[in-house]
């Protein structure tokens, strides 16, 4: 905290161009009561961005923070971005901070977004992500824009506290991740990697490698635990996050045809460390090797008294390498359809609702279904309302299961400067 | 045999027309080019049937390069989209490309300008009123001469060789300065949908040369009697601007 304060007050001795924010007061109530959980959330969030242009080069600063009223163990203050940023003399650019990478072009499953840690609390078909030291180097080619990366540090990722509802309100107090010695708490670690952009016309595509920790499959469970012979593997010490080192590599595309926008995504994950060594809540596990493939169509068309729509269709599979191992057990995506609808009322207002449908084509009567209904109330107030309703089924704690019965309605007002 | 010469003299009077119709755009197209680059503040007053307004902010800059026009149009107000950046690349002899940055989400998504009749910002500009108008991607048939206002205007209509939001577009030129004094906008059904009207022209010195644009262009929709004024202020041409600045990744 104090390496931030002395970061901010260098900062804020230069003139700031592009600064942009807003204040969220967010409400959201849970239909189906529960015991020993919140049954309504308020909190309060905010974002703060910025440039600057300093020593040839620019500064971008962006800062996140949610306060919970209802539980303050959730609630937390962070730079997701701060880097500078800069052009050599050959025309290649270098980047040096905290940054967050978007790199899925897909508007429900995002196998491409690998890099950074997340916020746990958010929608489960998308975390929120946290800024990551980064040091990156990008030289433009003929085969397209080639980027390096390297990254120094394994941030942790957020995990909300017992009461709450997503994701089932599983806090682990501590974090591990291999290295040679075994196990270790540190947050250092070599991460490096590769990736290159290119555009042919209509089409165009990413292509990517990563060796880092993977920081969006993280195991909760126990590595300490006894064998009773009736009663199986019995845990020891403390809830804890495992994190397992991952050669990721795979491609985001997309591709235009008329007024179509087709989109392809795919990710290929080999762990450096399989075996299984983690007890959970559903039995002895650990890193499974696995492929992600999802593909994606969308179609906007504009109706005669000037509306807006856009339709999405997309689909995802999740193989694991190991054939015996359940596919549901890897994702909650793990053989799901996505059908969604933006319609845009163009009017001064920016009346929007968008719709969404996920289905789980493999296990029964699994859905996640979400309304929203957004619009501006002056130049700087906006509100939001939504519905989000779950549907599952099976009893096996996997899937959808952490959101049974967490179907909510929420509100929130945003005030932008 | 006479209907056969009817129609030859008709079809020779059209390829004439057409003929004198590109003429104009060429000529149009070389008195607009030479502007180097272009920095300029924008507002975008959208006013509803009822007439409740409502404004936009922006900033804008252009290059002009050989085979094509960059532009980035940073988005200054409402500030729910403030820091949202479209970036065009209006090439001459292809499809445009386009590209929007959006803050918050710290993504930068390219858009299918194939789709181009949607709506700017709520506005009843669509994105392929605002994007590229290469000569090359239309054809011109003048169809008449008249006054408009003080003006003597040739009459061009406009028809895409490729795909658009509009069966043809009606072009009223000034004689004098070659610009746009107003346009009329025909749906796929051939119905008026909008018409645009173009003002407070002033003269911008680059060089030798003396560029005539509009400060203001009003559309109004007469199917919803929606009407949405596009102002432009603090406009400066010939500009020097790298080409480097009009790149997706300079969008972040």
């Amino acid at each position: 905290m104090k390496r931030l304060f002395i970061t901010a007050l260098i900062l804020t001795s230069y003139t700031w161009a592009n600064s942009r924010g807003e204040i969220g007061f967010n409400f959201t109530k849970y239909i189906h009561e529960k015991d020993n959980q919140d049954n309504q959330l308020a909190f309060t969030s905010f974002q703060v961005q910025d440039s600057l242009d300093i020593l040839g080069g620019n500064i971008f600063v962006d800062i996140v923070g949610k306060a919970n009223q209802t539980s303050r163990d959730n609630s937390y203050i962070n730079f997701n971005e701060l880097y500078f940023k800069n052009t050599d003399f050959i025309g290649n650019t270098y980047t040096a901070g905290y940054q967050v990478f978007t790199w899925s072009k897909m508007e429900a499953f995002h196998p491409a977004n690998i890099v950074n840690s997340r916020y746990f609390d958010g929608e489960l078909e998308d975390f929120d992500k946290k800024g990551e030291l980064t040091l990156s180097y990008s030289v433009k080619s003929v085969l397209g824009d080639l980027k390096l990366f390297y990254f120094p540090l394994f941030e942790k990722s957020f995990y909300p506290n017992k009461s709450t509802r997503i994701t089932e309100g599983i806090r682990p107090e501590k974090t591990y991740h291999f290295e040679d010695a075994g196990l270790v708490e540190t947050k250092e670690f070599a991460q490096f990697g590769i990736s290159l952009q290119k555009q042919l016309g209509d089409f165009d595509f990413h292509l990517f490698a990563l060796n880092h920790i993977d920081r969006n499959r993280p195991i909760l469970g126990y590595h300490q635990y006894t064998i009773n012979p009736s009663l199986g593997a019995i845990p020891q010490g403390s809830l804890a996050a495992y994190y397992g080192e991952v050669l990721d590599y795979g491609m985001a595309s997309t591709l235009f045809i008329e007024d179509s926008t087709f989109k392809l995504e795919f990710l290929g994950s080999k762990f450096n460390k399989t075996e299984e060594f983690i007890v959970t809540t559903g039995g002895c596990t650990g890193f499974k090797n696995q492929k992600t493939i999802a593909l994606g169509h969308e179609y906007s068309t504009t109706w005669d008294n000037g509306w807006d729509s856009t339709f999405f269709t997309e689909y995802q599979a999740v193989f694991a390498d190991d054939s015996k191992v359940k596919r549901e057990s890897l994702s909650v995506f793990q053989n799901d359809i996505f059908i969604g609808h933006r319609l845009s009322l163009n009017d001064a207002y920016g009346k929007e609702f968008r719709f969404g449908f996920f289905y789980d084509l493999q296990r029964k009567n699994e859905s996640l279904i979400f309304l929203t209904y957004e619009q501006r109330l002056s130049d700087f107030w906006k509100f939001k309302t939504g519905l989000r309703v779950f549907s599952h089924e099976s009893n096996d704690k996997l899937g959808l299961y952490v959101l049974d019965r967490d179907d909510e309605v929420s509100l929130s007002f945003t005030r932008f400067f | 045999m006479n209907k056969f010469l009817v129609c030859s003299f008709l079809s020779l009077l059209t390829f004439a027309s057409l003929d004198k119709g590109l003429e104009i755009a060429k000529r149009m197209d070389a008195a607009s080019d030479g502007y180097v680059g272009e920095t300029s503040s924008m507002r975008l007053i959208l006013i509803d049937s009822s007439g409740k307004r409502i404004e936009r902010e922006m900033e804008g800059s252009s290059i002009e390069l050989k085979d094509m026009d960059r532009t980035i149009m940073n988005f200054v107000k409402p500030l729910d989209v403030k820091g949202t950046k479209l970036l065009t690349w209006a090439k001459h002899d292809d499809d445009d490309d386009q590209w929007l940055f959006l803050p918050s989400l710290k993504r930068v998504k390219r858009i299918n300008s194939k789709t181009k009749g949607s709506s700017f910002m709520g506005s009843e500009f669509s994105f392929e009123d605002l994007g590229g108008q290469a000569i090359e991607k239309y054809t011109f048939d003048l169809k008449k001469e008249e006054s408009f206002g003080n003006e003597k205007v040739w009459v061009l209509e406009r028809v895409a060789k490729g795909k658009s939001s509009y069966s043809k577009v009606v072009i009223y030129v000034s004689k004098k300065h070659l610009t746009t004094m107003k346009s009329e906008y025909y749906n796929q059904r051939n119905e008026l949908v909008k018409i645009a009207v173009f003002s407070d022209f002033s003269d911008y010195k680059i060089g030798k040369k003396t560029i005539h644009r509009a400060g203001k262009i009003e559309m109004k929709n007469v199917q919803n009697n929606k009407q949405s004024i596009f102002l432009w202020e603090n406009r400066k041409l010939g500009v020097k601007l790298s080409a480097g600045e009009f790149t997706k990744d300079s969008l972040r």
